[in-house]
């Protein structure tokens, strides 16, 4: 994974014990381990107690390409002198598509995707996950919420009815 | 893994923010999605709503200010767009009223679509964004300025003249402007000979400008001090009176842009401004000066609406250009291409 031997690299350990190396720029992408490391400089090994290995890779997939397109950016401007609009624009819909493709994944994953980018601080990540979890409620009938996240529904229909008179605008169409 | 309900496990405040990124109406509906979601959306701060009274029930507009109380803090951003008949458009009122009862707004924005509303606009004290379209608007009486307003954008408003300049005079933190007002609303005490429609800009940190002035309104623009102005986008509506009389008028209202015009680097015009330069009236053919050095301009934008350029006005072009020394950008946009038209530059 590093580029060059001279970066610092660091282990991080999910919950089930598996080690994952990343260079220092990959995990500084997580605000939470950038505070650990800007409070010990000398640490090269962090155990992630609430994130799965599954998880945890993805994460590290995420800043990894990330972490690649920035510096891609950068490379270019410092080339040119300036970055191309043009160039500049393409780069951002690729990595919008990468991460279009990246959010296809079922709702379990959705929720501790969320959880991870939430607990690790990857505003990026909790940012897509949220955006993606809402995508899923938009414009949807309850049953058809209740059936994607496999909720089960405890109320009654006498009480949910009298949700639903007191609050008849959310229920009208108006479009 | 089966049939696991895990949204429902996430920590409330990850499930609020979900809520958060939705149109309000899907966020109160998910009230019936099961016992933990039923007073969630009630956390949210923000509310972005679309209201028709032509297409809901009364009920429906009754419960929208029941949702409005049901908030547990501040509604920090409220922007509504509204269709609202003659029988229902106190309620806007009564929703602005509700929403200043819970202090702390920072943003808000009103569209009524073409069907104006009044409304007296309460002190909100944390206003930081006003956008109003469709809305003849009053301010109370102990109005007391928004002190922590940074844009205000008024659109197709009935405002009477001494509350506009009160609305402008007590936000001095304003950074953006955007009026068209459609029309001047006249005070009852009004006194005979009063200009009703000279609004002056005092604004130390004004960044940007648009402004908008037809026959209508007759509105007039003065910029008494803008020291941080940097783009300005004026356009005069079609109908802008062809007497010499009102083109000096109006001419004399874009050329009132000083002294502060000079500092500004981007400024867009619709060709009737043009038209309406205190040269473009002269026939003689004496070397046409404006009376202002655009000296920081870089950028200049004009959006030709007439199907036209004859020689005079491209005399007047070539004037205005002339007093831009360092333009490095002019672009023209119009309708119908025209071979003689190419970009000039200096």
């Amino acid at each position: 994974m590093a580029r060059s031997s001279t970066e610092n690299m660091i282990t991080l350990m999910s919950s089930d014990g598996e080690e994952f190396m990343v260079t220092e720029k990959v995990a500084r992408e997580c605000t939470t381990i950038r505070n650990m490391l800007e409070d010990d400089c000398v640490i090269t090994n962090i155990p992630l107690p609430n994130v799965t290995s599954d998880i945890l890779s993805m994460v590290i997939e995420y800043c990894m390409e990330h972490v690649a397109a920035a510096e891609k950016a950068a490379a270019e401007t410092a080339e040119k002198g300036s970055s191309s609009a043009p160039a500049a624009a393409k780069a951002n819909k690729d990595l919008e598509e990468w991460d279009k493709a990246f959010m296809n994944v079922d709702v379990y994953t959705l929720c501790d995707l969320i959880l991870a980018a939430n607990y690790l601080n990857v505003s990026g990540l909790l940012d897509l996950t949220i955006q993606t979890a809402a995508n899923l409620i938009k414009g949807k009938s309850p049953e058809q919420i209740r059936k994607t996240f496999h909720i089960q529904n405890d109320l009654s229909l006498e009480e949910e009815e009298k949700i639903r008179s007191q609050t008849p605008w959310a229920f009208e169409k108006s479009e | 893994m089966g049939e696991v309900d895990r949204i429902s496990d996430l920590p409330e405040e990850i499930k609020v923010t979900i809520l958060s990124y939705l149109p309000t109406t899907d966020a109160v509906r998910t009230s019936v999605i099961s016992r933990s979601w039923r007073h969630l959306w009630t956390f949210l701060t923000s509310l972005h709503a679309h209201l028709d009274s032509y297409r809901q029930s009364i009920g429906s507009t009754e419960s929208f200010g029941r949702i409005l109380s049901s908030f547990r803090g501040p509604i920090r951003h409220f922007s509504l767009r509204c269709f609202l008949h003659d029988s229902n458009q106190s309620c806007l009122q009564h929703f602005l009223e509700i929403i200043f009862r819970k202090c702390g707004l920072w943003a808000l924005s009103v569209n009524c679509m073409h069907l104006p509303v009044s409304v007296q606009l309460p002190s909100f004290r944390s206003l930081r964004d006003l956008h109003f379209e469709w809305i003849d608007i009053s301010l109370p009486s102990d109005f007391g300025g928004f002190e922590q307003l940074t844009s205000l954008k008024l659109h197709s408003v009935w405002i009477s003249q001494r509350d506009v300049q009160l609305l402008i005079d007590g936000s001095k933190k304003l950074m953006s402007i955007e009026l068209s007002i459609e029309h001047f609303k006249s005070p009852e005490d009004a006194a005979p000979g009063e200009r009703p429609s000279l609004v002056c800009l005092n604004c130390p940190l004004l960044n940007s400008l648009r402004f908008d002035f037809t026959e209508k309104n007759e509105a007039q623009l003065r910029i008494i001090s803008a020291p941080c102005l940097e783009s300005a986008h004026i356009t005069a509506g079609t109908m802008v009176s062809r007497t010499v009389e009102g083109l000096i008028r109006v001419g004399a209202a874009t050329l009132n842009l000083m002294p502060d015009i000079a500092h500004i680097s981007h400024l867009s015009l619709n060709s009737e401004v043009l038209e309406c330069l205190p040269f473009s009236d002269v026939e003689a053919p004496v070397p046409h000066t404006l009376p202002v050095h655009f000296r920081q301009l870089r950028c200049l934008k004009l959006i030709d609406q007439t199907c036209y350029m004859d020689e005079t006005m491209f005399r007047v072009l070539c004037c205005f250009l002339r007093s831009m020394p360092f333009l490095e950008n002019f672009e023209l946009q119009r309708e119908m291409a025209d071979p003689l038209m190419n970009t000039r530059r200096r």
